[in-house]
């Protein structure tokens, strides 16, 4: 029996090449495309596939985020992830969010279907620059991850990413869509994090995720 | 115009510039994150797509693919390379001591000289002032300085943080030097950021290049 996957990608061209090349042998199945990471916790909570081949670099909702929260509602799905960067800390990023894998975007996604295989055997997966990368930095004691800014240490993941897309201006209600949360959840996350925080206001609230690092400040022309 | 009035035209000229170089650069990794390397992937899956269509009936054309995705994959190695040389927030993407370190081996390559770097545990609040100063001082250093040896340290002193870029290089005489980008944006990062920027240099005697923190 084929085992179901999502693609969660947003380039369109690609999403069409790692469909063809997963439907050629019969092993898998596409059960379903997606663009953002908010459709993709939808289509998980509805179909429950087997595996998710996700694109880390996502509008809205990135990559990481996405695979947390769908391992959240459905623990057995495996996540596989797909980035065209191999730097370390998406790495470790991906797998702390429970990636069962990483692939690396390259000329030749030959090593894909090998990597499916082995997770969907209950293995983990990482493309050979990537192991190759973080054995280095293992080896050279060199493995840091970067200081989440102490700023914002004391707002859980979940406060964090609400801060995160009220810096990027979006409104409690956008921002119920793309977390997939009811609009209430939303505005209790922020009233608890201007409390921590020890502001008052949506602009003060930007300011600090700017120094936290998590956006950056638009200048006026 | 007067030298108050003058000197923050400059200012603001090269707040405009700094914040001009950070929009270009964001431009640019758009570009190659959403269209060059999502067309190189296609091309590689079609590729990959082809060679197992023909691989049984025509397995010399299969071998000539793959030789075309090897070319692809050095445009693809050169393209993630470019991504992280134009990446405009590194400090934020891997924290101060791995954009330093990446930064430095980035360099490395272009300096005929040497170039030393230490670290200790964390990172200055300021982070992305100290490496926007690094940044610049190091391009100056590969750029100018022919020197045989360089250092980077960044160091905590008490409360206080300090960078310094260190090279054996020709030196400049601060007088008549025209001030290029490079020490306008050290100069503009400092004084924003409220970081004593200090420059010890003399014709032929190399360069020491200072910031540091101020106390709190």
């Amino acid at each position: 029996m084929p085992l179901d996957v999502l693609l969660v990608e947003d380039h369109a061209i690609v999403r069409d090449g790692i469909r063809s090349m997963l439907e050629r042998g019969g092993e898998f199945r596409v059960i379903g495309e997606v663009e953002t990471g908010t459709e993709a916790i939808q289509v998980c909570k509805r179909k429950t596939p087997h595996l998710v081949l996700m694109d880390l670099s996502l509008p809205g909702l990135d990559g990481i985020e996405t695979t947390a929260e769908i391992l959240r509602h459905s623990p057995d799905t495996k996540v596989v992830v797909l980035s065209m960067y191999d730097d370390e800390m998406r790495v470790m990023n991906a797998i702390k969010a429970g990636a069962r894998g990483f692939v690396l975007k390259r000329a030749s996604l030959a090593d894909l279907l090998d990597a499916l295989r082995t997770i969907a055997k209950g293995g983990s997966y990482l493309s050979p620059q990537v192991s190759d990368k973080l054995l280095k930095r293992i080896q050279n004691g060199k493995l840091h991850g970067p200081q989440q800014s102490s700023v914002i240490s004391g707002l859980s993941p979940r406060e964090v990413q609400v801060l995160r897309l009220v810096a990027e201006g979006k409104s409690s209600k956008e921002i119920a869509i793309v977390l997939d949360l009811e609009l209430e959840t939303v505005r209790s996350y922020r009233k608890t994090m201007m409390k921590k925080l020890g502001v008052n206001n949506a602009a003060r609230l930007t300011k600090v995720a700017v120094a936290a690092g998590l956006t950056h400040v638009e200048m006026s022309s | 115009m007067g030298a108050a009035a003058t000197g923050a035209a400059l200012e603001s000229v090269v707040a405009a510039f700094s914040e001009a170089r950070r929009r270009e650069r964001e431009r640019l990794a758009k570009i190659i994150h959403d269209e060059l390397s999502q067309l190189l992937t296609a091309t590689g899956l079609e590729l990959d797509l082809l060679k197992l269509d023909i691989k049984e009936t025509q397995p010399d054309t299969a071998i000539k693919l793959a030789a075309s995705q090897d070319s692809l994959e050095r445009v693809f190695t050169r393209l993630r390379e470019l991504s992280r040389e134009v990446d405009p927030d590194p400090v934020g993407r891997f924290g101060y001591t791995q954009a330093v370190q990446k930064l430095v081996e980035r360099v490395r390559p272009n300096l005929s000289s040497d170039i030393d770097v230490r670290h200790c545990d964390g990172a200055p609040s300021q982070a992305r002032a100290f490496y926007t100063v690094l940044e610049c001082a190091l391009d100056n250093i590969v750029r100018h300085a022919h020197c045989r040896k360089a250092t980077v340290a960044t160091r905590r002193e008490g409360q206080l943080w300090r960078l310094e870029v260190t090279d054996d290089g020709v030196g400049f005489d601060t007088e008549t030097v025209n001030r290029g980008t490079g020490l306008l944006l050290m100069l503009f990062n400092a004084t924003k950021e409220k970081l004593d920027l200090k420059i010890r240099t003399a014709l032929g005697r190399g360069t020491i290049i200072q910031l540091t923190s101020r106390m709190p």
